[in-house]
């Protein structure tokens, strides 16, 4: 009778790494971002935030197809070329350098004409951005129109090729301008499709892009 | 090769050839303005130039350094670059309005200064000549005006009117510039 074989050692069962540590660092990189990107949702985090630029006077912004150098903002009473405005209204202008880098002319807005009474000063045309280069926001306003100062001729459009400088004016409440506003001057990045609306090509504002140049509330007249 | 996989080879090689033929057709469509816009009519000046519902007529067309219009205390002086053109338009089938542009290379430039702007849709059969002035950069050695009618969509937006024909007619030049055109004088002339 030969003995038994003696009893094998037993060995503990090996343990398993944790799942992380058997993770290639590639894969954890990734579920961090993941992790980091969900918070961040579940926050509100990841709604899309306005791209604003800050101008100040002088500096000169890019729209696409315009450089706009605001140069002054005044107040005035009258303005030639104008009709006058009623007691409760004034003009504000804006002055700026505009170069135009667009093959095609880009329209500056439609301007509603002075007829010296309070409604020259309500709001006709409203602070959302549009389809227009420049947009003033912070007070109630109808914008007027824009004069180039070369030859004072009123403009439409802003002509292909071309550097002037231009006075754009709204008509703003006077009472307005007592307050302490803040007034800003916005310029929204400008784009040239096939309308979807139209059978047109036409210029388009992104409202999410777009350059701010505060105007000081208490404006020089 | 077996079969089986000949077969497949095959189909992956018809299946990318599709693809790449859809891919190609589709950049060949034409958008929206090609299929709607106005077809292209050429004509030269002084020739009668008709399409689908205008006609144009350039009568006359010179450079100047200085355009003016009024008189006394309103004379407005504008100097700059100019091409002014005396021209005709007419419509041939619907009342219509038109617009102009003048082409210089790759720039397409509108007026302000249009004795067309402030006319109502014009009947068909009655030629109107005015006067047109383009401010330019500079003087051009040679630029096309392009004439369209104009239709009000739904939105009672101005659109190019479908369907419809733009004249193109190329416009030169030989000589120094007019130091001064009198754009009223010039749209009288031209009646």
């Amino acid at each position: 009778m030969t003995d038994p074989e003696p009893a094998k050692p037993s060995t503990p069962d090996p343990v398993k790494p944790s799942p992380w540590r058997r993770m290639p660092l590639s894969r954890l990189l990734t579920v961090a971002v993941a992790a980091i990107l969900g918070v961040a949702a579940l926050f509100g985090g990841l709604r899309e935030a306005d791209h604003v630029k800050p101008v100040a006077f002088g500096d000169t912004y890019s729209d696409g197809p315009l450089r706009i150098t605001p140069k002054l903002a005044v107040v005035v009473d009258e303005l030639d070329g104008f009709k006058p405005l009623s007691a409760e209204c004034r003009f504000l202008v804006v002055r700026a350098e505009v170069v135009s880098v667009a093959p095609v002319a880009v329209p500056i807005g439609t301007g509603w004409p002075a007829e010296s009474t309070a409604e020259d000063c309500s709001d006709r045309t409203g602070s959302t951005i549009v389809d227009v280069p420049l947009v003033l926001r912070g007070l109630t306003t109808s914008f007027a129109g824009a004069r180039r100062v070369r030859g004072s001729a009123l403009a439409e459009t802003f002509e292909p090729g071309f550097t002037d400088e231009f006075d754009l004016v709204w008509m703003v409440p006077a009472a307005e301008l007592e307050q302490d506003r803040k007034i800003e001057l916005l310029m929204p990045r400008m784009e040239y499709i096939v309308s979807t609306l139209q059978l047109d090509s036409t210029w388009v504002a992104d409202p999410d892009q777009y350059g701010v140049l505060p105007v000081p509330v208490g404006v020089p007249r | 090769m077996t079969a089986g996989t000949l077969g497949r080879a095959v189909g992956a090689v018809c299946a990318a050839g599709l693809l790449l033929v859809a891919a190609l057709l589709w950049q060949q469509m034409p958008d929206k303005l090609q299929s709607w816009g106005p077809i292209p009519v050429e004509a030269n000046v002084g020739e009668r130039a008709e399409g689908r519902n205008l006609a144009v007529t350039v009568l006359s067309t010179g450079l100047a350094r200085e355009v003016t219009f009024g008189s006394g205390e309103d004379l407005v002086v504008l100097p700059g670059f100019w091409v002014v053109s005396v021209v005709s338009y007419e419509t041939l089938l619907d009342p219509a309005r038109p617009r102009f542009e003048l082409l210089v290379r790759d720039r397409t430039y509108s007026t302000y200064l249009s004795g067309f702007e402030k006319m109502v849709n014009t009947q068909p059969g009655f030629a109107q000549r005015s006067v047109l002035a383009f401010e330019l950069t500079e003087f051009p050695g040679q630029a096309t005006l392009a004439a369209k009618n104009v239709a009000t969509d739904r939105y009672g937006g101005d659109v190019d009117a479908p369907l419809d024909s733009e004249i193109r007619i190329p416009l030169s030049w030989s000589g120094e510039p007019a130091r001064s055109i009198d754009l009223d004088a010039a749209d009288v002339a031209g009646r």
